[in-house]
């Protein structure tokens, strides 16, 4: 059993990486939002998922137009990067004015009722726009970079297996952290990031010492969904296939992994990904060997609710955040 | 001349029950004589929203109002071959109330999100699934398995108690949880329950997995088979009125302000001597069991049970009917589960089959991406949007209930003398 | 003799001590006021005693027996009711909703009772229904009785919490800055019913207030506190008179004035 385990484990470390990484970054689009306005932002799976078919969009575009053998395969990348993180930027901040801004004084249950009602809609949305174009609803583009590496790991000996990947894996990994390591530096180094900081704070003496507020929240807004939607690129780069319902249960999966390294906590978002992409890959590709074909992999979501509701429960400023007492 | 009208109407009771038996003859008729016609069924059962705002006694409302579906909805409803049709809808529109009127316990009384609560139902469904079929020998022996048909009235009960343990055990953790994650733990565990019922046929196969159960056996009283929807539409009415008789004595009782104390403000609440755990696992609890019975009938009615039934998508969409009706609004959640069950099964396939006949006359062309009955996570999306930032309380808000103060005063009036004269002084008191 | 008693009460926030071995104890059937400037540990000391805080070091007894670690509701149970500086009520519930759960622990109808709607269910929300009346009238509320909570003017809030802390019947009733936001005649007003219910109930009420009228006008014992330490105590005339109190927290112009 120990070396069917060592065997795959290259493997699931490599999956997870990846997996995790795309948690990460998504975690830190609810991480911001939370931050700041307290608020579950349940659309945020869905602005991921958007990112992914405005990707795959502009993919399908730049093929049909026949650019893309016209043009490095960096440059397009770069390209759909950029329109998608644009997009989805806007409609963070679109979303934000509308289903939360007017309800910011409202009781909490409300605005997370807005906010579900946000995410539903964006489903059906983009499938509209996607069955209309292509008439499905399932859509797939080439992908750049798919040519498949392997990782020797089995030369180092023991009963480790080889590792399987593609070129768009370390892409994927090597964007994700680039993202997330700008990002840490834009929130701890730049006049806005620092904004950001104090009125996730204390919003009210952020107001007073003449910090545009509404201003400092689209910007959250804008920042946590572009990263959203980059992260939908580099998914669907990477899996080749989306749909618009992608984005619910990753965006549970992203927001436990958000919970988990301690709401507000920008580096904890970053372990929390990591973390549950490793769990989940271990757990499918080896629960059933553990429990000897009892539990199979189908079990692997189960995991991550799993970790969510015992760090809520038993800590739930979670590993890397404070506890915070309401106020009496 | 139309204010005079209006007035005059508030006034005499006589002329509005004249005006609700006109209406409703007149719908009675329209329904009984065309064959099926989904407008004329709508505007029947919409004459109990009259009867809502009429000014009688609330128990002749109530007692029209059982009338009214005892007798005249399945009535008007058996003139044409599509008896049936209207019957499904009817008691699928009975089973829907009662879920929503059990989440509004808990969203609406309590104040907290569940996202999972289409899970009580799975559990109410498949406790009566597993045990009126051969499913329950795959894991138990006993000669006395499967159960009967006439088990069923047993397991309406047994299936509500059932989710509700569910609703404590499921509870017990997750209420410690502080309030917006609340919402986010709840969904998790709605998940997971569906996940684990769609792979529970191994090791010991006891739900059968994604293949569902089938089979399952008709309700049997006394012999007499319950198989048509007109048969269950009785059964579900009976449950209905015992869940609304539960919620409207829990809704101003001690525990029922305990629920929305908590809402209000739950420190205030806990300083006032409520335990907070404890009510809202009553609030769980009571919810869970309601949808538990309603998924003994349906698991009964559809003889088939699997786990796609049971989805967020459902636990979102008795959401949408308490918040569309007026969260803690008796009255609201039922009109607002009628009109969301109304709107998924007859509205939206109506207007599918009128676009797609107009499609092939060749007058317009809607394209199948934006065929209506496909359209349930668009409109409930925006329905949950617009609803929460402009009409938070719904179609018909919560009232608060208003005591009578001359009866207080006329009640208090010999008691405080006696309180006040010993004393000697009067309001001021010494400066 | 002493009703409540706490002795070496400590509290932490992170690294700050917002309460720092305070030792303490209320006489029964007095009004007792805690003062002291802002951020002093007046409410911390009020979360303290009802549960809503859990101490890091000490003690507080209610009439000999220890209430620490004990739930909000628990504490709630043994005697202690509470109003709070920023205003808690039911919002959306009745003024009368408000005082009727203010009686939780009074009544008894329990989830069964209720369902199975037994006779004296019904007597006991009657007869409910009736004392929350008259606790309303004694606050001078019962006009309100049908209102919305949150609608009603501020200084009727402030009465509605105390009716409904009063509505538990406690032993010790904690008054949270009952008179902020009031204007002069609602602080006379509040003055007087607190007189009130004290001579009439007998009941030990433990205060913080500002209001420097209010507080020497009421109070038959004065604990004062800075920095989450207790400074000094008295009757309100040695209070006045301390030196340690004038300067931490009269100021210089009470020094002039005194």
């Amino acid at each position: 059993m120990i070396s069917d385990l060592l065997h795959s484990l290259p493997q699931v470390l490599v999956d997870g990486l990846t997996l995790g990484a795309v948690y990460a970054v998504v975690a830190i689009g609810y991480t911001l939002v939370y931050g700041i306005l307290e608020l579950i932002n349940f659309a945020h799976g869905e602005i991921f998922m958007s990112g992914a078919f405005i990707g795959t969009a502009v993919m399908l575009m730049f093929e049909s137009a026949g650019w893309l053998g016209a043009m490095p395969g960096w440059l397009a990348y770069m390209l759909i990067m950029a329109a998608a993180m644009l997009v989805t930027g806007l409609m963070g901040v679109g979303i934000e004015r509308v289903a939360y801004r007017p309800l910011r004084s409202a009781p909490k249950l409300i605005s997370l009722i807005s906010a579900i009602g946000v995410s539903f809609f964006l489903q059906d949305l983009v499938r509209f726009i996607a069955e209309l174009s292509t008439g499905s609803y399932l859509i797939s583009s080439s992908t750049l970079y798919n040519d498949n590496l392997q990782l020797r790991v089995s030369k180092l000996g023991g009963s480790l297996g080889d590792a399987f990947l593609k070129t768009n894996t370390v892409i994927l990994i090597v964007v994700a952290v680039l993202l997330m390591v700008g990002l840490d530096l834009f929130v701890k180094r730049t006049k806005w990031g620092i904004a950001m900081r104090a009125v996730a704070q204390d919003r009210e003496t952020a107001a007073l010492m003449s910090i545009n507020v509404n201003k400092v929240i689209a910007l959250t807004f804008f920042i946590g969904s572009a990263l959203g939607g980059a992260t939908g690129v580099l998914f669907a780069q990477q899996y080749g296939t989306v749909d618009p319902f992608i984005g619910y249960v990753l965006g549970i999966k992203a927001f436990t992994a958000a919970v988990l390294g301690g709401i507000g906590s920008i580096r904890g978002a970053m372990f929390g990904g990591l973390f549950i992409g490793m769990v989940e890959m271990f757990a499918s590709a080896n629960l059933g060997v553990l429990t000897s074909g009892n539990f199979g992999g189908e079990y692997k979501d189960v995991f991550a609710f799993a970790i969510l509701i015992v760090v809520l429960i038993f800590k739930p400023e979670g590993l890397f955040g404070k506890a915070v007492k309401e106020k009496v | 001349m139309m204010d005079k009208l209006i007035t005059g109407l508030q006034g005499s009771k006589y002329a509005q029950a004249a005006l609700l038996a006109l209406f409703v003859a007149l719908t009675c008729a329209w329904v009984f004589l065309m064959d099926k016609s989904v407008v004329a069924f709508l505007l029947l059962l919409s004459s109990l929203l009259l009867l809502h705002y009429t000014s009688f006694p609330t128990k002749i409302k109530w007692a029209v109002g059982g009338v009214m579906l005892l007798l005249v909805v399945p009535f008007a409803t058996s003139g044409g071959a599509s008896h049936e049709a209207y019957m499904e809808v009817a008691t699928q529109c009975g089973i829907f109330i009662a879920m929503a009127l059990g989440l509004n316990v808990v969203v609406g009384f309590a104040g907290l999100l569940d996202l999972g609560f289409v899970a009580f139902f799975a559990v109410g469904a498949y406790t009566y699934a597993i045990f009126s079929t051969p499913q329950a020998t795959e894991f138990m022996s006993g000669g006395w398995l499967p159960l009967t048909g006439s088990y069923f009235w047993l397991f309406i009960f047994i299936g509500g108690f059932i989710a509700s343990l569910f609703g404590i055990l499921l509870g017990l953790p997750v209420l410690r949880v502080k309030g917006d994650y609340l919402a986010i733990v709840t969904l998790g565990f709605g998940e997971i329950t569906r996940i684990i019922f769609n792979n529970l046929d191994k090791p010991v196969n006891i739900t059968n997995g994604a293949l569902g159960i089938s089979s399952i056996q008709a309700p049997n009283l006394f012999g007499y088979h319950f198989t048509f929807p007109h048969q269950f539409y009785f059964i579900v009415i009976a449950i209905l009125a015992l869940v609304i008789l539960c919620v409207k004595r829990l809704e101003h009782s001690r525990l029922g302000r305990s629920w929305k104390a908590i809402r209000d403000n739950e420190i205030a609440a806990q300083s006032s001597g409520i335990p907070l755990i404890r009510t809202k696992l009553t609030a769980f609890a009571v919810g869970a069991s309601f949808s538990g019975m309603m998924g003994v009938v349906f698991a009964a009615k559809q003889t088939f049970v699997d786990p796609t039934s049971f989805t967020y998508l459902e636990s979102i969409t008795i959401l949408v009917m308490v918040l569309l009706g007026g969260m803690g609004s008796v009255p609201g959640v039922i009109l607002g589960a009628c009109v969301i069950t109304l709107l998924n099964l007859q509205v939206l396939t109506e207007i599918t089959l009128w676009l797609n006949q107009l499609t092939m006359q060749g007058i317009i062309k809607v394209p199948h991406a934006l065929s209506p009955s496909k359209m349930q996570r668009f409109i409930f999306g925006a329905v949950l949007i617009l609803f929460a930032i402009f009409r938070p309380n719904g179609l018909i808000a919560a009232r608060n209930r208003k005591v009578d103060e001359g009866r207080l005063r006329a009640a208090n009036a010999p008691v405080s003398a006696k309180l006040r004269d010993p004393s000697g002084h009067g309001e001021g008191g010494s400066s | 003799m002493t009703i409540l008693k706490v002795a070496g009460l400590v509290k932490r926030f992170g690294g700050v001590v917002g309460m720092n071995g305070v030792d303490y104890a209320f006489p029964q059937g007095a009004i007792s006021a805690i003062i002291g400037p802002n951020g002093s540990g007046k409410t911390t000391f009020f979360n303290l005693v009802s549960g809503i805080y859990t101490p890091d070091e000490g003690n507080i007894e209610l009439e000999g027996k220890s209430i620490v670690k004990l739930k909000p509701d628990r504490i709630a149970r043994l005697g202690i009711a509470r109003t709070f500086q920023n205003i808690r009520l039911f919002g959306k519930m009745t003024v009368l909703e408000n005082v009727l759960c203010g009686m939780h622990l009074q009544l008894k109808a329990g989830l069964f009772g209720t369902l199975l709607h037994l006779p004296f269910v019904k007597r006991e929300e009657a007869g409910a229904a009736l004392e929350a009346y008259r606790l309303l009238e004694y606050v001078g509320l019962a006009e309100f009785l049908n209102e919305q909570a949150d609608s009603l003017p501020y200084g009727a809030q402030r009465r509605l919490e105390i009716a409904r802390a009063m509505a538990s019947k406690p032993k010790v009733l904690l008054l949270d800055e009952p008179a902020a936001g009031m204007n002069p005649r609602e602080t006379l007003e509040l003055i007087e019913l607190i007189k009130r219910i004290q001579k009439e109930t007998s009941l030990t009420i433990l205060l913080i207030e500002h209001d420097m009228r209010l507080v020497m006008g009421l109070a038959e014992r004065i604990m004062v506190l800075d920095y989450g330490t207790k400074i000094a105590e008295g009757t309100p005339d040695e209070i006045r008179a301390n030196p340690k109190v004038i300067e931490a927290y009269l100021g210089k112009s009470a020094v002039a004035k005194g």
